[in-house]
């Protein structure tokens, strides 16, 4: 059994009150540095492109601590180990090839997860159970039922959890969902939704995998298959054993502002129809491009495209009777440009402001303040778009009910909300 | 009995046992038996598609498992299979498949495997067979079936899982103890340890009741804090009112994080006992659980909070204020605004931003009114505060104060009145605006007047009361400077005039003012009195001035040119000249040029002259490309090295149809290298010719992208220069004729080493694969021309769309393209299939039955028989371009085919020779049988060629050799134990045989190709070229021949890319498979 401990981040001696030893977000005016018992003590799991992206903004914050790092290359770990002791001018970070070994330290205050995504779940809900705050990757998870049991188990340890679907921190996201939500654009009609398509894994034939890289732990949960020399790197993404594909990973991003901006998509049920492109040459089994709706009772249709396809190109828009807003992460452009000159009214709906994704995570770890985007948010958006990729992959019109996380009389398609884990795995 | 009956009728009615499955689908069946990894995909992606479509369809899907669970039991069955067998069955299998699924469940190696299916079926067959293994299995596979029992959440399990629940072996205790959670029954509950902490919270999620009450209990009162905030969670979930006080003492906990999380399930609470007692407690906590609470509050619209939370804004910690100062932006009410007005009064920091914040959003009724008295009346700093929120709030109700606070005697209150006035003032304020003029000059008020004045649609209401003041007897000098000033801003006949009348005043100030409004007028109408000034002024700074609004508004009137004419006699220093055409080369008439061009002779000033005017030729070229070229010339003629001209030119060029030089010696170039038949129709310069349009009617367009040119050094020319795009480059063809064929060429270059992978489609389908293009800076690589032949099913009514994709990390780009036709067609790059939207199965992809490339008729037949190798050797690529060199001699027909297999047909014997241009290096070779059968057909008397990567053909996996069979055939073959070859790079092949007929004659050459250093065999042969490898300077044998049997065998290792396979060594090929053949050589 665990021990939970918590280090205190209040100072116990009885002027505290006159000297708070840390401000929560916006106060200033603390000159001078922060002092060590004040860190945020994190670990970082998973350093491939996307992981060392983190470390290298986590690093010079003055209010972190990086004391571990883990990648399941051991050349990888070691990499980063030296790294973070080049920064801080000190050892002190380990570097660990099973992640398990990091979650069992005491003095580790949150983790960042940035491996592939059947791992998502695995890792977040061991940190969760471990007692450290998640800041974990999109999409959520694999699978529904994964996503589920990330989402019962924040609530159920009153854990911080942020995920990675960073469009939640920019202005002009957050704006656009403004526009929509409070009638900016009239009524809303259309939600369509763009984003990058699959791509091919070039197929190599198996070879023996690097003495570096425990294979074994690589693949987790997934079947067992043979080591590819482009496997363990980015070409995962586009094989449904580790991930649904850029309908789910890339799509999870723009779908989430989808319903960020228009929540009545997530209100009650939806019907689910769509069409999906395959390749038939290389390895990849996931979705090359595809074109799904997803319509409320109400008529409310969100068109979910990769953006070769979609009408708009890429990008996530909403329309309404009186005009449309367009977003993405290089602008903002609207019918009428006028919209975009709108200034909230005081009585008007204002979203969760976070100036910056990793920002709001650490300021949320010490206020212990829902951070904008938490795991029920994202688990959202990632079973939006594993409920379309099930469409596609069943060729029939389907019916989605958000209470129940089912859909509604096809037990078949149910079947595909789980995955079967490779022993000992599981959520 | 019965029973069995009743199934039997069932099975007749439903008409089980006679649901076929679709052709298409027990081929991939049959397929899938023996799948390998490294195979093509496209059964598996036929079986996965159809298995999602049967599960509509009872019949079909029960067929479909049936299938796949033969699949699965077969003793052949590869092992990829049965995975994949498994995994499909996740979907489609049924109880008829659990008896076999649990036999595989019980073998320890396969119980994963088998889970893969039994955990997702539904049928409760499925939960007993895994319930029975739990008494079979130990270790790892029982873990993963206890896993796969919690996830089924299968209630029958659990007296068999609390055993385990107590079992020494902690994963599987931990194991057990979980699943018990997740089934989470009143027993399940029971038979958990203590410690299964997690196990416990979860049952009590599920069981709910007594159970959950129990179990929560405890954890609320554990030692860790982590465990009582949790406890402490479910309590209140089960029983708010009653753990409401259990929550309010715990926010008081020591530990923080427990308190904390304590706060934020208490806010999340609704109803009154949990408000009361947030409100009744936030005095008494100490500041980082106030912030916290605060923010909760807010987040709760608790407005019952408002009072409590107001008595914590005004002093005390930082923090804790702004916290409740912003909390009261969505609490507060009107009764609030004292507060928040003193905080934004005071010194800039994290308080007085928190405050401003919250007057902008305070929404509450009565807020209007209240904002409306305090700007009325109050210390400065707060009716400022006032001011600046009512600005941003856009409070028309609050105008009238504003415009009193307008005059009053505190400065700062009157500033911050403008600027809100500015922001949002309406028309009717107006007056009171300009007559605040009258009584004091004010910056601010200037600017106000104007933002208001530029918010009015009626010119007469902005202009009557600014002239009537500028009229007024008794106006100081400096109001009427500022009206004059403001009157810049609003323009207009009227105020003109105004204007003009007082640039002619014996008073300075005011002629500076009104010179000064004239420069900064608004519209053209000031010209006229600009260019007096320019062109008559003493005053060096009045004529600057002057000149500066000339510039300005000149480029913006209609014959703006004009303007310039007539001012340029005032250009006396190269400075000024240089000013005017600066301006000058904004205005797009052609005049503008005329009134350049006097320039381009002057030497000071002769590059600003040509800049202008290539920027006016550009705006002009598209209407009048003869005249702007005549103009271009005429500045080239001055200026040789303006890029900007020459672009314009360029341009001008395109639009006529002319051909700059270097275009047209390309096509000629490029005409020159085609065989007799074909001719080039159509060619662009691309970076510099968006399209050329032929006499008879076909036209090459480019669609999109943008023009780039890359500075280096290149014999071709047209290689520096390219069009590039993000991620597509299109082009048309169009006026094709339907008779003849068509080749696409092009030339692309990674000039700058950017990473491009591109691919090329014609007609919406892949005609290249993603290729890897040569790069210049750093490796060297000189531009690569490629050449693919056009469907002809791609041209639709004459038209066809080509398409290039980037595939890489850069952008897409193309150097050049070209079209070329023929009356015959022209050797393919077949496209792998790669899209397709079900139901339909596309169809197959390679060329599995000969087909028949060059000299159709010929009376020598050959065979090139390509089609599966490593993905560095690109055969699609090679083999046209081997095809064209060997097609050169009319007396060989040439054929293609891409399937290895065909070694082994009979039909083979109808060939005169082969070209073996393929290496199994991840396809299976064809097998010992097609072996023995293509060695007889060359040892009846029949030629082979081998070229390149050929050397390791019929690889056998196994023992990492290539089969010893095909060693008499080639002669020397690949050895895996030696160095592969030289990097691909330049290097000279000697002749050294000059008797043999195919070398006869021959000169040494040079190639740029991958030196090959791997071949090994003691076969007799005879060497006919060499070449010394750069790295341990030995010779290696280049080309060779052979005579097995009576055939003839002709061995060369050249030709590792399209550019190997260039004018020597195609000749080379063309000549050695005339010999195979049997054909006499003259040289």
């Amino acid at each position: 059994m665990q021990q939970f401990t918590r280090r205190n981040f209040l100072a116990t001696t009885a002027g505290a009150l006159t000297a708070p030893l840390f401000l929560p977000s916006k106060a200033l005016g603390r000159g001078g540095s922060v002092a060590p018992n004040e860190k945020i003590a994190i670990g970082s799991i998973g350093l491939g492109s996307r992981g060392s992206d983190h470390l290298r903004t986590l690093l010079p914050r003055s209010d972190v601590q990086v004391i571990a790092v883990c990648d399941v290359f051991r050349s990888k770990a070691e990499k980063a180990q030296q790294k973070v002791a080049e920064h801080y001018g000190a050892p002190g970070c380990k570097a660990y090839q099973d992640f398990r070994e990091m979650l069992a330290r005491p003095d580790l205050d949150a983790v960042v997860i940035a491996a592939p995504e059947n791992w998502h779940a695995i890792m977040s809900l061991a940190a969760l159970k471990a007692g450290k705050d998640v800041y974990c990757e999109k999409a959520l998870s694999l699978t529904v039922a994964e996503g589920r049991a990330v989402c019962d188990a924040v609530a159920r340890h009153g854990r911080v959890f942020q995920a990675g679907t960073q469009q939640r921190s920019d202005r002009n996201f957050r704006f656009a969902c403004e526009l929509a939500r409070n009638g900016y654009l009239g009524k809303l009609q259309t939600v369509t939704v763009g984003v990058p398509s699959g791509k091919r894994v070039l197929h190599l034939p198996v070879t023996p995998p690097p003495a570096d890289l425990d294979y074994d732990l690589w693949l987790g949960p997934a079947p067992f298959k043979p080591h590819r020399d482009n496997l363990c790197t980015y070409n995962w993404y586009f094989l449904t054993d580790y991930c649904a594909g850029w309908i789910q990973s890339w799509g999870v991003h723009h779908m989430d502002i989808g319903l960020w901006g228009a929540p009545a998509l997530t209100a009650s049920t939806l019907a689910v129809e769509g069409t999906a492109e395959f390749l038939t040459e290389g390895d990849a089994d996931v979705s090359f491009g595809w074109a799904v709706k997803l319509t409320t009772p109400d008529g409310l249709q969100l068109q979910f495209h990769d953006d070769a396809s979609s009408p708009v190109g890429h990008g996530c828009r909403f329309t309404g009777d009186r005009g449309w807003v367009h977003v993405t992460r290089g602008g903002i452009k609207a019918e009428p440009a006028e919209l975009l000159q709108t200034v909230l009214k005081p009585a008007d709906e204002h979203l969760y402001v976070s100036r910056e994704h990793q920002t709001n995570f650490l300021e949320c770890i010490r206020s212990r303040r829902e951070p904008v985007a938490p795991a029920r948010v994202c688990h959202a958006a990632t079973t939006a778009t594993l409920v379309a990729d099930i469409a596609t992959r069943l060729g029939r019109k389907l019916t989605w009910n958000w209470k129940s996380e089912r859909f509604v009389g096809d037990s078949a398609a149910d079947r595909l909300l789980n995955r079967t884990m490779r022993s000992p795995w599981q959520v | 009995m019965k029973k069995l009956t009743f199934t039997l009728l069932l099975c007749a009615s439903l008409n089980i046992t006679a649901a076929p499955l679709p052709d298409d689908v027990a081929a991939a069946l049959q397929t899938l038996q023996k799948y390998e990894y490294g195979q093509p995909r496209l059964p598996l992606f036929t079986l996965e598609a159809f298995s999602g479509r049967a599960t509509a369809k009872p019949e079909q899907q029960q067929a479909l498992a049936a299938a796949y669970l033969k699949v699965l039991t077969a003793g052949d069955s590869t092992a990829a299979a049965r995975i994949f067998a498994c995994q499909q069955l996740a979907l489609v299998g049924g109880a008829a498949e659990v008896p076999a699924l649990a036999v595989l469940l019980n073998q320890p190696e396969q119980t994963d495997f088998a889970r893969l299916a039994l955990q997702a079926i539904p049928a409760p067959e499925a939960g007993a067979a895994l319930r029975t293994a739990l008494a079979t299995l130990t270790g790892k596979p029982l873990i993963g079936v206890i896993n796969s029992l919690g996830e089924r959440r299968d209630e029958p399990s659990v007296p068999a899982l609390s055993k385990l629940s107590k079992q020494s072996d902690d994963a599987v205790r931990a194991a057990a103890c979980l699943a018990l959670g997740k089934i989470g029954t009143a027993e399940a509950a029971v038979a958990l340890p203590a410690d299964a902490v997690e196990a416990r919270l979860l049952c009590a999620e599920r069981a709910g009741g007594i159970t959950a009450q129990d179990i929560y209990t405890a954890l609320s009162t554990a030692a860790q804090p982590a465990l009582r905030l949790a406890g402490l969670t479910g309590l209140v979930r089960l029983d708010a009112a009653r753990a409401t006080p259990l929550l309010t003492k715990a926010i008081h906990d020591a530990d923080s994080a427990l308190a904390l999380g304590a706060l934020r399930v208490l806010g999340q609470l609704n109803g009154d006992a949990a408000t009361t007692a947030l409100v009744a407690e936030l005095p008494k906590l100490d500041a980082t659980r106030q912030v916290a609470l605060l923010v909760i509050l807010a987040e709760r619209r608790t407005t019952s909070a408002r009072g409590a939370v107001t008595a914590l804004a005004g002093n005390g910690d930082e923090a804790v204020r702004v916290a409740a100062l912003e909390a009261l932006g969505t609490l507060g009410d009107a009764s609030s605004l004292p507060t928040l007005l003193l905080a934004a009064a005071e010194k800039k920091g994290a308080v007085k931003a928190a405050a401003e914040t919250a007057l902008v959003q305070l929404a509450a009724p009565g807020a209007d009114e209240a904002f409306v008295k305090a700007i009325a009346s109050g210390a400065a700093g707060e009716r400022i505060a006032a001011i600046n929120a009512a600005a941003i709030r856009a409070q028309t109700r609050a105008l009238p104060p504003l415009c009193a606070a307008l005059r009053d005697s505190d400065e700062s209150v009157r500033a911050a009145a403008a600027r809100a006035v500015g922001k949002f003032g309406t028309p009717d304020i107006y007056p009171q605006l300009v007559a605040l003029l009258g009584a004091a000059q004010d910056t601010e008020v200037e600017s106000a007047i104007a933002a208001v004045g530029r918010r009015m649609s009626d010119a007469h209401a902005r202009l009557t009361p600014l002239l009537a003041l500028l009229k007024l007897e008794g106006t100081k000098v400096a109001t009427q400077a500022a009206v004059l000033r403001t009157l810049a801003g609003i323009g207009g006949d009227d105020a003109l005039a105004a204007v003009r009348e007082r640039l002619t005043s014996n008073d300075a100030a005011l002629h500076e003012a009104a010179v000064r409004a004239l420069c900064d007028w608004s519209d053209g109408a000031a010209l006229e009195a600009l260019k007096g000034l320019v062109l008559t002024s003493a005053n060096g700074t009045h004529k600057a001035l002057a000149m500066r609004g000339l510039f300005r508004l000149a480029p913006t009137v209609k014959n703006g040119a004009c303007w310039f004419g007539d001012t340029f006699a005032a250009m006396q220093t190269a400075d000024e000249k240089r000013q005017w055409l600066g301006a000058l080369g904004t205005v797009h008439e052609a005049d503008a040029l005329i009134a350049a061009e006097g320039l381009l002779k002057d030497p000071d000033v002769k590059h600003e002259a040509a800049l202008a005017m290539a920027h006016i030729g550009k705006t002009l070229v598209a209407a009048e490309p003869a005249r702007i070229l005549e103009y271009m010339n005429a500045v080239l003629a001055a200026v040789p090295t303006s890029t900007e001209a020459k672009a314009v030119r360029a341009e001008a060029q395109q639009a006529l149809g002319i051909k700059s030089a270097h275009s047209s010696a390309r096509r000629q170039t490029l005409a020159a290298g085609l065989p007799a038949a074909a001719k080039i129709v159509a060619y662009l310069d691309c970076g510099v010719e968006q399209q050329d349009k032929a006499k008879d009617g076909v036209t090459l367009r480019a669609l999109s992208g943008q023009n780039w040119t890359w500075h280096g050094q290149s014999e071709n020319p047209a290689a520096l220069t390219a069009v590039f795009a993000g991620g597509r480059l299109k082009f048309e063809a169009s006026g094709l004729q339907p008779q003849k064929h068509y080749q696409l060429g092009f030339t692309w270059w990674d000039y700058d080493a950017n990473g491009r992978e591109q691919s090329v489609w014609v007609g919406g389908k892949q005609v290249l694969a993603k290729t890897a293009l040569p790069a210049w800076q750093g490796k060297q690589q000189g531009p690569l021309q490629l050449a693919v032949a056009i469907p002809s099913d791609a041209i639709k009514n004459g038209k066809v769309a080509i398409e290039f994709r980037g595939e890489g990390q850069s952008n897409v780009v193309c150097s050049e393209i070209w079209l070329v036709a023929a009356s015959v067609p022209f050797a393919t790059v077949t496209a792998t299939a790669t899209l397709t939207v079900l139901p339909a199965p596309p169809p197959a992809a390679r060329v599995t039955q000969p087909e028949v490339r060059a000299n159709a008729g010929a009376p020598k037949k050959i065979l090139i028989v390509t089609g599966c190798d490593y993905p560095g050797h690109k055969w699609q690529l090679t083999t046209p371009v081997l095809t064209a060199a060997l097609a050169k001699d009319k007396r060989l027909e040439i054929s293609v085919i891409e399937d290895a297999s065909f070694l082994g047909a009979p039909e083979l014997k109808k060939y005169d020779g082969l070209v073996l241009h393929y290496q199994n290096h991840q396809i299976p070779a064809p097998g010992p049988e097609a072996l023995a059968n293509f060695r007889q057909f060359v040892e009846e008397g029949r030629g082979l060629v081998l070229v390149h990567f050929s050397c390791g053909a019929f690889y056998d996996w196994t023992t990492k050799t290539v089969s010893k069979d095909f060693l008499p055939l080639a002669g020397r073959v690949w050895d895996s134990k030696l160095r592969g070859h030289d990097p691909r790079g330049p290097f000279r092949v000697q002749v050294t045989d000059h008797a043999h007929p195919i070398t006869a004659g021959l000169a040494d050459f040079e190639t740029t190709d991958e030196l090959y250093t791997c071949l090994s065999g003691d076969v007799p042969i005879q060497v006919l070229a060499t070449a010394t490898s750069k790295v341990d300077k030995k010779i290696y044998p280049m080309a060779f021949t052979l005579t097995p049997g009576k055939g003839r065998t002709f061995h060369s290792v050249l030709g590792h890319d399209a550019q190997a396979l260039g004018e020597s060594v195609g000749t080379l090929y063309r000549r050695a498979t005339a010999w195979a053949a049997g054909l006499p050589l003259d040289d």
